[in-house]
């Protein structure tokens, strides 16, 4: 029986590296994304004036 | 540029394996094995060419030299059976009454001659029956033998 | 446009991944080893809800791609994308999930039969959806032809459900509450809710990050045109 909890463990092991992975992924692109936009924005503003 | 890249191996990537699927893979494997009633309608045209066979384990059919790791069964539809002959241990999941697809020839012998055999699971989930250990059904099979 | 910004989403990310670990401790714990493969069943709470997940993630890319087509708002076009990307995650872990969970149960790692396929043809569709969406630069045309990709990809959704049906597959029919002991089906409705969770937050996330881009693109645009903002 202890093959088989290997193969459980490999299962639970891998979809939480995909979830978590994803996860870190979007909050790094979102952290760029936020600044990108607000570096546009200050330069739109800054055309602006 | 990177990203544009890794979209370029995944396009080549995808026609690839589309073209792999139209070219041969699809029409072979749509019907992905015969019955022991199919292959046997074929006559001598279903002999010694490589297909798969599906059906179930005929109860009582299996025999099992775990030092030789030599397994004989008998695959039937209820119709039509074949006796089967492979080596090597088979999944866990093998036994009486159990779903299993096999590859291999059917030999002018009349014994089919698999290569690999895999086990078809039922859509049911079910706890053991009270003093019936999980796996025991495989274990006395497999007992000594399992990786 | 308007871009979103942080705030309730935040708290339900976290809802979404406590609720996960809770739904995944109470399958694990509660379920009995199933008679014909022992502990292995343990591997259904993953499989089949990420199964679901990205089914469900397909029709979302379907529905979004209809309504740009309808009415053609660029906010459709990025939900689309955003829910087809995170549909392609979870196909992705689906076939890697059924490859753990075939090994010991079937004997088998893969096999080409006709669930298999066309899980991975689905697969294949959407990393293409990705990929054509990096390879055309004009964001309208952009949005029209991932729209019309994204809908077509999506009717293979139905094609892979009923696979087992249609075909004659090494993959098992479908379950349902008549074929599972109650056991098993609390722990698999459970953590298909988590799972649904997972998937609202992953979407909404990725459509934040598309339309903060977009954002940045059209204020970019604003500045080269003289200043002027939209």
């Amino acid at each position: 029986m202890t093959r088989n909890w290997t193969f459980v463990i490999a299962a639970y092991s891998l979809t939480w590296a995909v979830i978590l992975g994803y996860l870190v992924r979007l909050h790094r692109g979102r952290r760029r994304a936020e600044s990108a936009y607000d570096t546009a924005m200050a330069e739109t503003r800054a055309g602006d004036r | 540029m990177t990203r544009r890249r890794w979209a370029f191996v995944a396009a080549g990537v995808l026609i690839a394996t589309f073209a792999w699927l139209l070219y041969g893979g699809i029409d072979k494997n749509i019907v992905f094995f015969l019955t022991p009633k199919e292959l046997l309608a074929k006559g001598a045209a279903g002999y010694d060419v490589p297909v798969r066979l599906g059906g179930q384990v005929k109860p009582a059919s299996v025999t099992w030299n775990e030092k030789a790791l030599d397994l004989q069964f008998v695959v039937t539809d209820g119709t039509g059976q074949i006796p089967v002959h492979t080596s090597g241990a088979p999944p866990q999941m093998f036994r009486d009454g159990m779903g299993v697809v096999v590859e291999g020839r059917y030999g002018h012998n009349g014994v089919f001659q698999a290569t690999s055999l895999m086990v078809k699971h039922s859509n049911e989930y079910r706890p053991p029956k009270p003093g019936q250990r999980p796996g025991e059904m495989y274990k006395t099979l497999l007992d000594g033998s399992g990786p | 446009m308007v871009v979103p910004r942080p705030g309730a989403w935040r708290w339900f990310g976290v809802f979404a991944f406590a609720f996960l670990i809770f739904t995944q401790t109470l399958a694990i714990l509660t379920s009995p080893p199933d008679r014909d493969m022992g502990d292995l069943e343990k591997i259904l709470y993953v499989h089949v809800p990420a199964a679901w997940i990205t089914f469900l993630s397909f029709f979302v890319v379907l529905a979004f791609s209809a309504r740009y087509l309808w009415k053609g708002r660029e906010k459709d076009d990025l939900l689309a994308a955003a829910a087809a990307e995170v549909g392609a995650t979870f196909n992705g872990l689906t076939l890697l999930l059924g490859m753990i969970w075939g090994r010991p149960a079937w004997g088998v790692w893969w096999t080409w039969d006709a669930r298999l396929t066309s899980t991975l043809v689905l697969f294949l569709i959407f990393v293409g959806y990705l990929a054509l969406r990096e390879f055309v630069d004009d964001a309208q045309r952009r949005a029209q032809w991932s729209a019309v990709v994204g809908a077509l990809g999506a009717i293979n959704v139905p094609i892979v459900y009923m696979s087992v049906r249609w075909w004659r597959t090494l993959h098992q029919i479908q379950s349902n509450p008549n074929t599972m002991d109650p056991a098993y089906v609390l722990g698999l409705r459970a953590n298909a809710f988590a799972f649904l969770f997972i998937m609202i937050y992953f979407i909404h996330q990725r459509y934040v990050i598309a339309s903060l881009q977009r954002a940045t693109e059209h204020a970019a645009e604003a500045v080269a045109l003289g200043g002027q903002q939209e």
